[in-house]
């Protein structure tokens, strides 16, 4: 008996109507998903890859419109000798550290309130949504004039406070211009955590915080050792995105301080884009932008390793 | 035989054809339409003169145009980006006067120098201002883009405040007495003062990094004698070794820093318009910046409608020297030269012409409530309904005359690496975190260590002399009859 007849027994022949339960590629959903599959390779994949090989290139458009040569791992290696990157990772890390968890801690607070049966709840909702809903970019031309010493909002209050603010104003100083950058995305973000995590108070049944209470517990009780267990999954996704967010934050920085005065706000995002689209050294970008996302890559595994653990 | 249904297979086949032509339309953006050309500008005011000229021209020709304004380094990303890729989709561009010789270097725009030979009578090369065509057109002895708007700088005052102060005018033409320590001692003797109920500042800057403050700061430093290479552009043999420490350089970096200390602190993070809004509110007694801003100044917002507070009340001056320097003044703006990929080179160059000829210039001054007197042509700085309107003419040829932006920043085809480097530290240096020597020292290692990266340094490729001179006769010669 030869392969083919042992194929031939083994597999009989598909009539043109397949048999209930069988599939095949022509009539299956893969034939319908394809599309979607091949642009999706086309836009994410094939970049990725193409910025993973320039990344062992010299391709800097300065000296030449073509990649010129392999060098091996030396883009790799230079960022680690590069002050100015450096210092982004640390002042990067830091923002993304201090915003996500100002939002994150604000975000819950204002979700509590707004999951209270008070009035004007309904429009507070609406007008939360409000900061999200506008571009980066825009957020950071308004906090770019609030934040201004000829007349700007924020300077006056703080003045009234009895706050000094510095002269060259708050965006001016290299003490104080990352902060502002920070409240701003802070400002901007929040209400999208607080959103996230009102949706997850809602699912969190009203008879469990209420069996809580009738055995004793206190609010605060109530909510640490009730609802805020509940609300892990979604609090972990939502830090998990706010993370990744504010350490690829760019728009806000580029408009407000541009990565200054001095390095004060040079962020990793800003950094990658003025050697990539202002300086051209491809190669370079290319590298960098490999470096940051197994580093973010690496964050977020021990994250979610930790999370995973203390959950059970 | 494995089959599917015919209908299904269709669908399927239908889909795919469909995605894919859906791919291609992305790539054909400038559209397959032989009348229509695709012009890609920052939007400068010359942009918003000749979109309103536009109909005119679209008229006259019966070639529509597609006028797309971009901002500074959207311009730089988009064209780069589509010229890499070799499409068609930009037929005419404005690249940055410091983008040129990394577009001609890659090939990325057609060489215009035979056309305008061809050309002459209509195109008129000699009577383009030699410092403007050198700054922005050329390269390598060949001209590949014409001129739209050229910038020179110029220093802007306030009258009233100078005699409420007695102080000495500043001379509308450039002058021997009239030098930097002057022009810093006036700021002094103005800072901080209030005139007419106003606290006076005695000058602004252009302090955010990296272009900005370079731009700015490049003025300063050239007057006063720094140069960035040992020998380049103007050199049979180029030699990139920075001489970015040097003591004129120390000396320009510290005359820098003061001239901060006597402006708004929240300068250091102005960009380019936001000084000329400083200026504009009154609250400054006297800077030095780009030519567009002896115009704009006398808005309240860029490019708006209504009238500033200095409308009436500022005059223009010559810009200051060092002694026993040869002045060179900076030397800006945009030219369109036309992309190697574009497939309607022909109404391209129609259109280059026309954007760029004196009839059309002046048109573009001239339009009611509008503003532009960016001239490369020495025929409008005498026109007399020109001069109706913006009488400061004068003061600008001469200091356009004097122009050398190649000397001021030198066109290497990584300037803008450079630059990212430089203003990056000059902000630092603003800011207090650098001292002018630190400043000097940590840009001149930086430079040397990418110039290294990026086979500069040494230098051996071929080198050619481009002096203002060479384009002087280049320009006399495409005026000729062969």
């Amino acid at each position: 008996m030869t392969t083919s007849e042992t194929v031939a027994i083994r597999q009989p022949r598909h009539s043109s109507r397949p048999m209930a339960g069988q599939r095949s590629f022509a009539n299956g959903p893969l034939v319908w998903l394809l599309p979607s599959i091949l642009t999706l390779l086309a836009v994410s994949l094939y970049p990725q890859l193409y910025s993973l090989v320039n990344s062992f290139r010299f391709f800097n458009l300065g000296v030449s419109p073509e990649p010129l040569n392999f060098v091996g791992l030396d883009n790799f290696a230079r960022a680690f000798r590069d002050d100015g990157f450096l210092g982004a990772v640390g002042r990067t890390t830091l923002f993304a550290v201090v915003a996500t968890t100002f939002e994150i801690v604000l975000g819950i607070f204002i979700a509590l309130v707004l999951n209270q049966k008070l009035r004007g709840v309904n429009v507070a909702r609406t007008l939360l949504i409000m900061p999200t809903a506008i571009a980066p970019a825009v957020a950071g031309l308004v906090f770019r004039h609030l934040y201004s010493t000829e007349g700007g909002l924020v300077p006056f209050l703080l003045e009234a406070m009895g706050v000094d603010v510095p002269a060259e104003g708050i965006l001016g100083s290299p003490r104080t211009a990352l902060l502002g950058v920070l409240a701003t995305d802070v400002w901007q973000w929040t209400p999208f955590v607080a959103l996230i995590v009102l949706a997850g108070l809602q699912g969190v049944p009203s008879e469990l915080v209420e069996a809580a209470q009738v055995d004793g517990a206190s609010p605060v009780r109530a909510f640490w050792s009730v609802i805020l267990p509940m609300l892990k999954t979604v609090i972990v996704t939502v830090t998990l995105l706010r993370f990744i967010q504010t350490f690829n934050v760019f728009d806000i920085v580029y408009v407000e301080t541009r990565g200054g005065p001095g390095v004060s706000t040079n962020v990793i995002g800003l950094d990658i884009y003025y050697n990539g689209l202002s300086y051209y050294d491809i190669g370079y970008a290319s590298a960098l932008t490999w470096i940051v996302a197994i580093f973010i890559a690496a964050i977020i595994n021990v994250y979610l390793a930790t999370a995973g653990r203390r959950n059970r | 035989m494995t089959s599917c249904h015919p209908l299904r297979r269709r669908l399927a086949l239908a889909m795919i054809v469909f995605l894919c032509a859906g791919l291609s339309a992305c790539g054909l953006r400038g559209g397959n339409d032989p009348n229509t050309i695709t012009v890609l500008a920052v939007q400068d005011p010359f942009f918003y003169g000749l979109q309103k000229l536009l109909p005119e021209f679209e008229k006259e020709t019966g070639i529509r145009v597609r006028l797309e304004g971009v901002d500074y380094n959207t311009l730089n990303a988009r064209s780069t980006n589509s010229f890499l890729t070799r499409q068609s989709d930009i037929d005419v561009i404005s690249p940055d006067s410091m983008w040129l010789s990394r577009f001609v270097n890659s090939g990325w725009l057609e060489d215009l120098t035979p056309l305008i030979r061809r050309d002459r009578h209509e195109v008129r090369p000699d009577d383009f201002i030699p410092g403007a065509v050198h700054s922005l057109s050329e390269w390598k002895g060949g001209i590949y883009t014409l001129p739209v708007a050229a910038y020179g700088t110029v220093v802007l005052y306030r009258p009233d405040v100078f005699n409420e102060l007695g102080l000495p005018m500043p001379p509308a033409k450039p002058s021997p007495e009239w030098t930097w320590d002057a022009y810093l001692e006036t700021i002094k003797a103005i800072d901080g003062k209030t005139v007419n109920g106003q606290r006076m500042y005695g000058t602004v800057v252009a302090g955010s990094g990296p272009q900005p403050v370079l731009h700015m700061y490049s003025q300063v430093a050239a007057s006063k004698g720094v140069r960035w290479f040992a020998s380049f552009p103007d050199s049979q043999r180029w030699d990139f070794t920075p001489q970015l420490d040097s003591p004129e350089n120390l000396e320009a970096l510290t005359y820098f820093r003061e001239l901060y200390r006597h402006s708004p602190p929240e300068s250091i993070n102005y960009l380019w318009f936001d000084a000329g809004t400083a200026f504009s509110t009154g609250k400054v007694g006297m800077f030095y910046w780009w030519t567009p801003y002896a115009y704009l100044v006398r808005k309240s917002s860029y490019m708006g409608t209504k009238d500033s507070a200095v409308v009436g009340k500022y005059a223009v001056a010559a810009l200051p020297q060092e002694p026993g320097k040869e002045q060179v003044s900076n030397v800006g703006g945009y030219a369109f030269g036309i992309s190697s990929y574009s497939e309607k080179k022909a109404a391209a160059w129609t259109f280059v012409k026309w954007a760029s000829s004196a009839e059309t210039q002046k048109k573009m001054a001239l339009l009611p409530g509008h503003q532009f007197a960016d001239f490369a042509r020495r025929s409008l700085y005498s026109d007399p309904e020109l001069l109706k309107v913006y009488d400061y003419l004068p003061t600008q040829l001469s200091v356009l005359e004097k122009g050398d932006g190649k000397v001021a920043r030198p066109p290497i085809p990584n300037y803008t690496t450079l630059e990212g480097d430089y203003g990056q530290a000059l902000n630092q240096m603003l800011a207090g975190e650098l001292t002018p020597q630190e400043t000097a020292e940590q840009v001149q290692a930086k430079v040397i260590e990418i110039l290294r990266n990026e086979h500069y340094l040494p230098w051996r490729q071929p080198s050619y002399a481009d002096t203002v001179e060479s384009t002087t006769r280049l320009l006399e010669r495409l005026g000729r009859p062969e």
